[in-house]
């Protein structure tokens, strides 16, 4: 399913329902996929005070480990070759057959993107200068429309941004010394997405709505406002309960939305919530006969909870629910 | 564009067996900074922040970045002395 670029670099948004925004409202059908919701001017900017954090472990990502003892050392790479090109890695796939994907490459001269091939076992490169690449918007996007170029016909392994090898053979030794591990996590990846799914929340109107249905606080408010001057007991004692209301708040919130899509997804994350609107940030993982059902339940909520802004992005490569650490020894 | 973070950090990785702690605690030493960029890319995705603004922090941010990590990250070679000596694999689990 080719996806058109979007007016902003590439990023894919999927629209779903919001309310105090006006142009999210804009509902495009979810295949179509890619338009990124606009700016919008009516979250309000909350105070100084911080956002209830949602932080939380990750209840349903049970981690099973499991140990492959590699190596031995390689074959011989000849000294010299390409002393100052090397070869930036995307991700890994199963592929036997070399495959080209065009000059989407990361850099400023975008390269062309090929495989380098250890039997099955396929690592999609591009040639880039052997330097630390920052991670630049620019630069992640890049090597995230590598991935999606490529997850488009194939399950993918995303390596994590900016990893470079010197060499060809240095690739084709690391293919071959985890050959094993990569054939059992792509099994285990088959016909599955990764979709994101943010909730922001207007903190402003949540203190508003707090106020009017937590009794202790609306009295406390009155009793504040009311006095001259208001002991300064009185408004710690004010900013206490509204943040534990607002944090109790965003818990119920977030985990009626997680029940909810618990059911279509194979496994769930969740995240630090970046800045101090948002109240939830997790990753789905969904099989990909699921995904009309995911998108349908993402959609039901988000109109049920339209006071609340959702972020639906998607899908990814699975970022979130694939950890792969290769122990290296130096000689 | 918020998948910045796992993108770092998530995923297949490599690290060098004998310096493994050291290289996460250089994770946490720079999560303030990433967590920083982060932010403003959501700012800018909101419409909060221009294009202009966004390219300002980033640029300081980054530089930040690049004078806490030296140039210590280097591209990663496995060849011809060095060797995989372990592979850890965390997945989710599909019986929940």
């Amino acid at each position: 399913m080719p996806r058109p670029a979007s007016p902003r670099k590439g990023e894919r948004s999927r629209p779903a329902a919001s309310a105090p925004v006006k142009a999210a409202a804009k509902k495009t059908p979810a295949r179509s996929g890619k338009t990124t919701s606009k700016p919008n001017g009516g979250l309000g900017r909350g105070g100084a005070k911080p956002a209830p954090r949602v932080a939380r472990s990750t209840p349903d990502r049970r981690v099973s480990e499991k140990v492959v003892q590699g190596g031995r050392t390689s074959s011989g790479v000849e000294p010299g070759a390409g002393a100052s090109r090397g070869k930036y890695v995307y991700c890994i796939i199963e592929s036997s057959d070399p495959l080209r994907f065009g000059p989407i490459g990361i850099g400023a001269d975008p390269s062309d993107v090929y495989t380098v091939h250890y039997k099955n076992l396929a690592a999609v490169v591009s040639d880039a200068p052997l330097e630390v690449l920052d991670s630049t918007r620019e630069n992640v996007l890049a090597h995230e429309r590598v991935n999606e170029t490529v997850m488009r016909e194939h399950t993918v392994i995303p390596m994590s941004f900016g990893t470079i090898f010197k060499t060809r053979e240095d690739i084709v030794e690391l293919l071959r010394s985890a050959a094993e591990a990569f054939g059992d996590v792509l099994n285990k990846m088959q016909n599955k997405l990764e979709f994101g799914l943010k909730v922001l929340w207007d903190r402003d109107q949540a203190v508003r709505e707090v106020e009017h249905d937590d009794e202790d606080i609306s009295r406390l408010k009155k009793e504040i406002s009311g006095q001259k001057g208001p002991t300064y007991f009185a408004r710690m004692q004010y900013g206490r309960l509204i943040d534990s209301a607002l944090q109790a708040r965003s818990e119920r919130y977030v985990a009626e939305i997680l029940e909810q899509l618990r059911e279509v997804s194979v496994a769930s994350r969740i995240n630090k919530p970046i800045g101090d609107k948002m109240i939830m940030n997790a990753a789905f993982l969904i099989a990909r006969d699921q995904e009309t059902a995911f998108d349908g339940k993402v959609k039901s909520i988000a109109s049920r909870f339209d006071k609340l802004t959702f972020k639906y992005t998607g899908p990814w490569p699975p970022y979130n629910f694939v950890n792969i650490r290769l122990k290296l020894e130096r000689a | 564009m918020f998948i910045l973070d796992t993108l770092l950090i998530g995923s297949l990785r490599f690290v060098l067996d004998k310096v493994v702690q050291a290289a996460e605690a250089e994770m946490q030493d720079d999560s303030a900074l990433r967590d920083q960029l982060l932010e403003a890319q959501m700012k800018l995705e909101l419409g909060e922040i221009t294009e202009e603004e966004f390219a300002d922090i980033e640029r300081d941010v980054i530089a930040a970045i690049r004078e806490l990590k030296g140039a210590r990250q280097g591209p990663i070679s496995m060849s011809p002395q060095d060797k995989v000596t372990g592979v850890d694999i965390q997945s989710f689990d599909e019986d929940r």
